[in-house]
């Protein structure tokens, strides 16, 4: 093989590690630790002496195993080094032996053990400021570097980058564990965790077109720690109710936008535009977490959307169904973005007048003032009875709200044919 | 007070409990500070603050949910809070 062919060679394994065992390695070498850092440092000058030596030596026959060891002598260097005492040196022999054995398992069997989950509860810990725990599971579980992830999370680079270097010494210096809680303390734990992925899916899904690079791969990645999640915890409801949302989002993203870029509201989306297979697995998620019988908002939020979707094959969303999950969604959660979305719902089956009122009960929240769906929907309903002038103010509002220019755009032409029809009923 | 000594029996039941400390209310705080190589001695604590140290527990356990958990049984986070902290190691 010529050196340029080996030199291809290695990267080539190099890179399909990285993606099938970045998340695992790390977890496998900071779970001892507890040091998320060091074990980043050390994973990617184990990378980088791999790219030197591969080309030479050829592929190791179990690259994690060769990494992993190289990896380890990193570690174990630097807290030699060191000396601060937060390793002492006991501690660095008895870190030195467990790597060693299990370097020599992987390299027996060619598995590393997955800790990714227990890497991920650690990240989502109550003692992890909350803003942060999606950007750092993005880091430490799939590697993306620090100023992709504060773009996605449209945060500067320098003030992501020292956010997560804080967040990780918490880890270290906290002590906080690398493990998958209790079943009695699981319900709550698990929630941070599946917010984080959540939030990671939300950011991205902020840009339907996909033209903004760093955010376009953010609900790709959400799924692969969804998916991660329901493999490494089968009989969760949440998590599965989670996967079910976030696939059946991802299954009509093509259809958000029309061919022009602009926004097409779900109720005018076209559904063959919608993936369908998609679909089908989203709906197989959700039966089988209602089968363990213990519902939570995740797996309400998929039945909504799950709702929503049987238009493909009645032609009609079933309305009534959706009032009724936003009724439980309502008394679970409180939240008046809920309240909004229930009274667009009601306008469906029992019509404007209560609608309105339902929207008027929850007004009085100061939350809302500044929440740009709460002003279209009263705009739309307030239209939908006749009082134009109010409606063509709120939508003045929600347009003023609104950063997506897209969105911005339809609210925009909204409100012009608002205009238009007012002027009739005024000749008229 | 009987809610304190079955929370210390229990630290020292499980061998977690390296020190603890009931501290006297403020009012009998000194505060020292050298300044310019004199020493200055004040009557009253610090800072005003509306929280108060009452006192401490030191626990040797193994991470912070355990921590966490033996602060919750603490009765001070039930009628007041229970900050959990790292100590810097020692050398050794």
């Amino acid at each position: 093989m010529s050196s340029r062919e080996s030199d291809v060679q290695a990267r080539n394994t190099a890179d399909a590690v990285a993606r099938r065992s970045y998340g695992k390695l790390v977890a496998f070498l900071a779970a001892r630790t507890r040091d998320v850092a060091a074990a980043e440092d050390a994973l990617s000058e184990a990378f980088a002496s791999a790219l030197t030596n591969w080309p030479l030596t050829g592929c190791p026959a179990s690259p994690e195993a060769w990494l992993l060891t190289v990896a380890r002598r990193k570690i174990i260097d630097v807290g030699r080094r060191r000396r601060s005492g937060e390793i002492a040196a006991a501690q660095l022999q008895v870190l030195a032996d467990v790597l060693d054995a299990t370097a020599a398992d992987v390299a027996k069997d060619f598995e590393v053990p997955d800790q990714r989950l227990a890497l991920m509860f650690a990240c989502a810990h109550p003692a992890i400021d909350a803003g942060i725990r999606a950007p750092l599971i993005l880091q430490v579980v799939l590697g993306l570097d620090a100023s992709m992830i504060a773009s996605a999370f449209l945060m500067s680079p320098t003030t992501m980058g020292q956010r997560l270097v804080r967040a990780k010494d918490k880890i270290r210096q906290a002590g906080i564990p690398f493990r998958i809680p209790d079943r009695e303390e699981l319900p709550g734990r698990l929630g941070a965790v599946l917010d984080a992925i959540y939030a990671a899916f939300a950011e991205g899904w902020a840009d339907p077109g996909g033209t903004d690079v760093a955010r376009r791969d953010l609900p790709e990645e959400a799924l692969f720690l969804g998916r991660l999640v329901t493999e490494l915890l089968p009989e969760e409801p949440e998590a599965l109710g989670l996967l079910a949302l976030m696939l059946h989002a991802e299954a009509r993203r093509r259809a958000r936008r029309n061919t022009q870029g602009e926004y097409v509201p779900l109720a005018e989306q076209d559904p063959t535009l919608w993936d369908s297979q998609m679909i089908d697995v989203a709906e197989a998620l959700l039966l089988h977490a209602n089968a363990l019988g213990s519902i939570g908002r995740y797996q309400l939020e998929g039945a909504l959307q799950s709702a929503h979707v049987h238009r493909r094959r009645t032609g009609q969303a079933n309305w009534p169904a959706v009032v009724q999950l936003y009724d439980a969604l309502w008394t679970l959660s409180g939240s008046p973005v809920v309240a909004i979305n229930r009274a667009l719902a009601i306008a469906e089956t029992e019509g404007t007048g209560a609608a309105l009122k339902a929207i008027d009960d929850v007004a009085a929240d100061v939350r809302l003032t500044e929440y740009q769906p709460y002003w279209a929907a009263r705009a739309e309903l307030l239209a939908k009875t006749g009082a134009y002038c109010e409606a063509r103010r709120a939508y003045e509002i929600a347009i003023g709200l609104e950063r997506d220019p897209a969105v911005r755009r339809f609210l925009q032409r909204r409100q012009m044919a608002l205009a238009l029809s007012g002027l009739q009923s005024d000749i008229i | 007070m009987g809610a304190y000594h079955s929370s210390t029996e229990a630290l020292t039941k499980a061998g977690v409990l390296a020190g603890s400390n009931r501290l006297r209310p403020i009012s009998t705080a000194t505060t020292v500070r050298v300044a310019n190589g004199k020493t200055q001695v004040l009557n009253g604590p610090y800072p005003d603050t509306k929280e108060q140290l009452g006192g401490y527990f030191l626990i040797d356990v193994p991470d912070l949910d355990a921590a966490i958990s033996w602060a919750a049984r603490c009765p001070g986070s039930s009628h007041g809070t229970v900050e959990v902290r790292p100590v810097w190691p020692t050398r050794t």
